[in-house]
């Protein structure tokens, strides 16, 4: 797996070429049109496709660029998203600017408090523990009757975010300008930690531990200052998923969802800038057309999906396609 | 003053003993070799001292501090710098990436998430100096896998000498290269390290480590058999019996 994490985002220390920056005013400008030209629930099918981007975007800090492989990484998605939920379900707290601090802060907590509890061991055992986090939140949230609405497993009915706005309503397709916003902000936030030297530090830890505490590196600091930040973002993430699917459920926190980033990773491209972004597009797409023909059988696709990347695309579709180009261009 | 004290050093690996009751000193400035034939603890030393291992008792003192128990970072802030026997680059990694990494290790702004520009470019700046005083400028966007061996090896122990510190620790500087290689590696280890810094140099080659070394300490089952000037070593008997074979 830790081959899947190719040095190919790591690039030389230059500044960006123009034609990155020209690259991303049309991205943009594509993902701002494209719902104008979208019914109402394919807007919310875009908006998850852009919140599972910054989930797996989180992903990849610490996969990517730090080599770790998280089985709990949906601990912090739930967070995020729970604390939507229950803000709303106890208190009817809908007010943005409450409710946005306050996922800020248990993202941040939580993923200083899990993250210190994993980083007591490292490799497989680290895999152990963060896969073991994820369910202990699955079982709490599951069982203790204060995490779910009255009936059922979950909490129901989360309205979209109270901006405090007179006037003003929500509609699909605000919505999805709202997170679109955030996507944006998430992405040239997360490349800048990966091209500072912090991110570089973080990719030699991956390379060679050992070499780099050598060198001065304070190695357990790196990982556990990564996972707490790539915690904040999964968490925003959480919070986004909560408003636009208006259901928060236990399994947000459970091995189910922790595997859908590393998937997105390792099939778009880890330690890539954009592999997450493919990586989430392919999977939230393929999940909502597949489950259109045969619902059962989606976790069977997903599952051939992984195997044929990981066999004949070794580093991801994003790495495969530069390769390709590279080959073209002789 | 020593650069170097080190006192009752011992190490076990569960029941098997690999360095018994070690004592010696070096003063600050000397180029001291340690030779011995293979499982002799050489590298074990070496670990030691950098921190890559815990002694199961004796200490270590780095210029009258106690560095026993200090991690392997902290002893790099203080002034130790280590070369692996088994070439540690990240070959993956580009020259200019691997000689940032080198750079930005001793500084506050390696924590840095967010560049602060003016920092990042005075280590950029360094960088780049460095690589032209070691004619590796023109490689740097080469991944370091893609170096002839010998360039790695250069480029390394190049980049242990780069930041500045009080103590190389050169475990194998020679190893895997050719005689010509080795003998070109060594005579940059007389020519560009100041007359201040402590050199530790592991090898294996006795005719290398004699125009490098001031004093030879020849490591034998886990114990120090002798440790003098280059002269009365390869007149040593004992030395000649046990290390070469003669």
């Amino acid at each position: 797996m830790a081959e899947a994490a190719q040095a190919t985002a790591v690039r030389r220390v230059r500044s960006r070429p123009a034609l990155w920056w020209v690259g991303l005013v049309v991205a943009v400008g594509f993902l701002a049109v494209l719902p104008w030209f979208m019914k109402g629930f394919m807007q919310t099918l875009m908006a998850r496709f852009l919140i599972f981007s910054i989930f797996a975007m989180s992903y990849n800090i610490i996969f990517g660029y730090g080599g770790m492989l998280s089985l709990g990484h949906a601990a912090f998605f739930g967070i995020g998203g729970y604390t939507v939920g229950l803000l709303f379900l106890h208190g009817d707290i809908t007010l943005f600017w409450i409710v946005a601090p306050l996922t800020v802060v248990f993202s941040l907590a939580g993923g200083a408090a899990l993250s210190f509890l994993a980083l007591r061991v490292t490799g497989l055992y680290f895999l152990l523990i963060t896969f073991g986090l994820g369910q202990l939140l699955y079982s709490l949230s599951w069982n203790i009757r204060w995490f779910n609405s009255a009936g059922m497993q979950g909490i129901a009915a989360i309205p979209f975010p109270d901006m405090g706005l007179p006037g003003f309503a929500w509609t699909n397709r605000s919505f999805y300008y709202f997170v679109l916003v955030w996507f944006v902000l998430s992405y040239l936030a997360i490349n800048r930690i990966a091209e500072s030297p912090f991110g570089r530090g973080l990719v030699g830890i991956r390379e060679g531990e050992n070499r780099m505490k050598a060198l001065g590196y304070d190695v357990w600091l790196f990982r556990y200052l990564a996972l707490v930040v790539s915690a904040l973002f999964a968490g925003w993430a959480g919070m986004l998923f909560a408003y636009n699917n208006s259901f928060v459920y236990p399994v947000n926190f459970s091995f189910d969802y922790s595997w859908l980033p590393m998937l997105m990773v390792i099939l778009g491209g880890a330690a890539t800038r954009i592999g997450p972004i493919v990586g989430a597009l392919i999977v939230v797409f393929a999940e909502f057309y597949v489950s259109q023909l045969t619902k059962e059988r989606w976790p069977l696709i997903l599952g051939i999906l992984f195997v044929a990347v990981i066999m004949y695309f070794r580093g991801g579709i994003v790495v495969a396609l530069v390769r390709l180009r590279k080959r073209l261009e002789g | 003053m020593d650069a170097l004290r080190v006192e009752g050093l011992t190490k076990y690996f569960g029941g098997v003993k690999v360095l018994e009751d070690i004592s010696f000193e070096v003063p600050a400035g000397e180029r001291l070799a340690i030779i011995g034939p293979n499982g002799a603890g050489k590298t074990t030393l070496l670990n030691l001292l950098n921190g890559q291992l815990e002694p199961t008792g004796g200490s270590i003192f780095f210029f009258e501090q106690d560095i026993t128990r200090l991690p392997t970072h902290r002893r790099a802030h203080i002034g130790q710098a280590r070369s692996f026997q088994i070439p540690s680059l990240f070959t993956k990694l580009t020259v200019l990436e691997n000689t940032m990494l080198v750079m930005h290790g001793l500084e506050r702004s390696r924590l840095d998430m967010v560049r602060t520009a003016g920092g990042y470019a005075r280590v950029a700046d360094r960088a780049r100096s460095a690589l032209e005083d070691f004619g590796l400028w023109d490689k740097r966007d080469e991944p370091v896998g893609r170096l002839a061996y010998g360039d790695q090896r250069r480029l390394e122990i190049n980049l242990c000498m780069a930041t500045g510190p009080k103590l190389l620790l050169l475990d194998e500087p020679t190893n895997g290269l050719t005689r010509e290689e080795g003998v070109a590696i060594i005579d940059m280890i007389n020519g560009r390290v100041g007359a201040e810094v402590t050199v530790l140099l592991v090898a294996h080659d006795m005719h290398l480590i004699f125009s490098v070394a001031d004093r030879v300490m020849v490591l034998y089952d886990g114990s120090i058999l002798a440790c003098d000037v280059c002269e009365r070593i390869r007149c040593d008997d004992r030395v000649r019996e046990i290390y070469m074979g003669v």
